[in-house]
């Protein structure tokens, strides 16, 4: 028995064909590229080369070397909006991060109502931030609900101790329905005859979520936090609609801080810096997560 | 061998709903207040005792704002520049989705990564030499300026290329055979195929879009240009708020939000879901 000869070389033509097709996607991706470098990506080169100089709106611009960043490291209102945005981070995406993932694993199973429970936790995430902010900070009016329904008097927007606390409830309001529906989905993967199963084995409802549930659910959980942290150093409308900043800078974030120093004080090249502070920051996040997600697995 | 008692799982889930419940009372209460702080007189707003409900309805609260300020201008242009970020978003999102997940072409890799890169890059990074840019262009306090610069995002090309990626390659070689160019593919094949993914990215753009302050806040310097999240700031943000007119304000802008998530609350969970899942 000899084996079947397939002798026919590929001719030229089929040979060439495959690869001219396949510039196509290049075509195809070239429009969002185009968009993405000129509106994003030669932004923040520019940004990094306009954080050497100084100058604002009106005047020309005058180089100052490493001056911004020497301002970034002697300056305590600039380090007082690192904490405050690091606070405000943390304290807003621990508490998302806690009550979606408990609220997920009460969605997930079927009751009576359930879709219409759902609808409403997601529905404070489509109101618009502008409109969730101003509703809050009449909430927060010492004269106002909050205040009657606790029965107390607390100061909540003007005072320092209280100021962050406050605009995190209202984050949290406004966000955990989305992180809620990214946890049901990841959920949802998990099959229910491995619950059933460990159910069988007599396990308790907490020994079932740390050997089964969570350690299944780290891609989820992964992705809910990188996306959470991101979006939180973005935060910028509650504090400038509530508070601009105050009390006394109790709630200056990053992004408010930026803005002010390049609109308000004309500080433009110092404002790049001070940007070009929170994209490293960010970045810096971003990859120690993905290395962190990648290398316990 | 362990079942969990009957009358325990019965008060577990009785527990569940009742903080479920309660949980979504807080969820619900501040659109409450809006409401009903929106007819409420002046003098109610914040008096003692609080004032749980207006007394009655004061109706004028809401052309009032409507003829000092020109709301209904703010409101056609947060529509339409919503509308147009969405519509290109969703078309060159659809057209780098197809291109990233069905061709092999040199550089792929690099300009994908590059691509979701963008994504940690926030405004204010960018929003100094965004501003040179467009004021270059000649493009300050206009439709372009507000529309362009923030019409293309990463999710969107991430988003579509993950849902392109599922889609079996039968479907196109079928069309190939049957002498159809490749962009006609992408109209006639791909396209329709996304539809729930597409609507969904179109309606979270959207929403997304008539959500934005910080960019119109740096570009809009007239009344007349500014957007609704914009315009309801700075009403707020003069001498003395008038909160009962603001919210009413905010009532009206709220109301085509509110339509569009009663109607498509289903696609947009939908949507949500598709992005945890690939995530």
């Amino acid at each position: 028995m000899h084996p079947v000869q397939r002798a026919a070389p590929v001719p030229v033509l089929a040979r060439t064909r495959k690869p001219r097709r396949e510039w196509w996607g290049l075509g195809f991706v070239a429009p969002a590229v185009l968009f993405l470098l000129i509106f994003s990506l030669y932004p923040v080169g520019n940004a990094v080369y306009l954080s050497f100089f100084d100058f604002d709106l009106f005047n020309p611009a005058r180089f100052v070397g490493f001056e911004n960043y020497r301002y970034l490291l002697e300056s305590d209102k600039f380090h007082n909006s690192v904490l405050v945005t690091f606070t405000y981070v943390f304290g807003t995406c621990g508490l998302i991060w806690v009550i979606s993932f408990a609220l997920a694993l009460a969605f997930n199973q079927q009751f009576r109502f359930r879709n219409f429970f759902i609808a409403i936790y997601f529905l404070p995430v489509v109101m618009p931030l502008v409109i969730a902010a101003m509703i809050w900070k009449t909430m927060y009016n010492p004269a106002g609900p909050i205040n009657a329904l606790l029965g107390r008097d607390i100061p909540w927007l003007t005072s320092q101790e209280t100021v962050l606390p406050a605009i995190i409830v209202m984050s949290v309001w406004k966000g955990v329905g989305y992180y809620l529906i990214l946890f049901l989905a990841g959920l949802r993967n998990i099959s229910r005859e491995l619950y059933e199963a460990a159910d069988l084995d007599g396990s308790s409802g907490w020994q079932t979520l740390r050997y089964i549930t969570l350690p299944l659910m780290r891609p989820t959980i992964v992705f809910v936090v990188i996306v959470s942290i991101v979006i939180g150093f973005k935060v910028f409308v509650p504090m400038f609609v509530m508070t601009l900043g105050g009390p006394n800078d109790a709630s200056l974030v990053l992004t408010l801080n930026i803005y002010e120093t390049a609109f308000r004080f004309s500080r433009m090249g110092r404002a790049a810096a001070e940007s070009v502070f929170l994209f490293g920051l960010l970045m810096v996040f971003s990859i120690v997560q993905l290395r962190l997600s990648r290398s316990a697995r | 061998m362990m079942l969990t008692p009957r009358s325990s799982r019965q008060w577990k889930s009785a527990l569940t709903y009742a903080i479920l419940s309660l949980g979504a009372l807080f969820m619900l209460f501040p659109i409450f207040w809006m409401v009903t702080t929106a007819f409420k007189s002046e003098s109610e707003i914040f008096a003692t005792p609080l004032h749980w409900l207006p007394s009655t309805l004061h109706w004028e609260n809401f052309p009032v704002p409507l003829t000092e300020k020109p709301f209904a201008r703010w409101f056609f242009n947060s529509i339409l520049i919503a509308s147009s970020v969405t519509l290109g978003n969703l078309l060159i999102s659809s057209l780098a989705g197809f291109g990233f997940a069905k061709y092999r072409f040199p550089g792929r890799g690099t300009l994908f990564l590059l691509i979701l890169a963008t994504f940690m890059i926030p405004l204010q990074v960018t929003m100094i030499p965004l501003f040179f840019i467009v004021k270059g262009l000649g493009w300050v306090n206009s439709y372009w300026g507000l529309i362009i610069p923030i019409m293309v995002d990463a999710f969107g090309i991430f988003l579509m290329r993950q849902f392109i990626d599922d889609i079996p390659n039968d479907y196109m070689d079928q069309a190939r055979i049957d002498g159809a160019p490749e962009w006609r593919i992408w109209w006639s094949v791909i396209l329709p195929m996304t539809w729930p993914i597409l609507s969904a990215l179109g309606i979270l753009t959207f929403l997304a879009s008539f959500d934005e302050l910080l960019w119109p806040l740096i570009l809009v310097t007239s009344d007349e240009m500014r957007t609704v999240p914009l315009g309801l700031a700075t009403f707020e943000n003069t001498y003395q708020t008038i909160y009962n007119q603001l919210m009413a304000m905010a009532l009206l802008a709220m109301i085509p939000v509110f339509i569009v998530f009663v109607v498509f609350q289903r696609r947009i969970i939908q949507g949500v879901t598709f992005t945890g899942l690939k995530g």
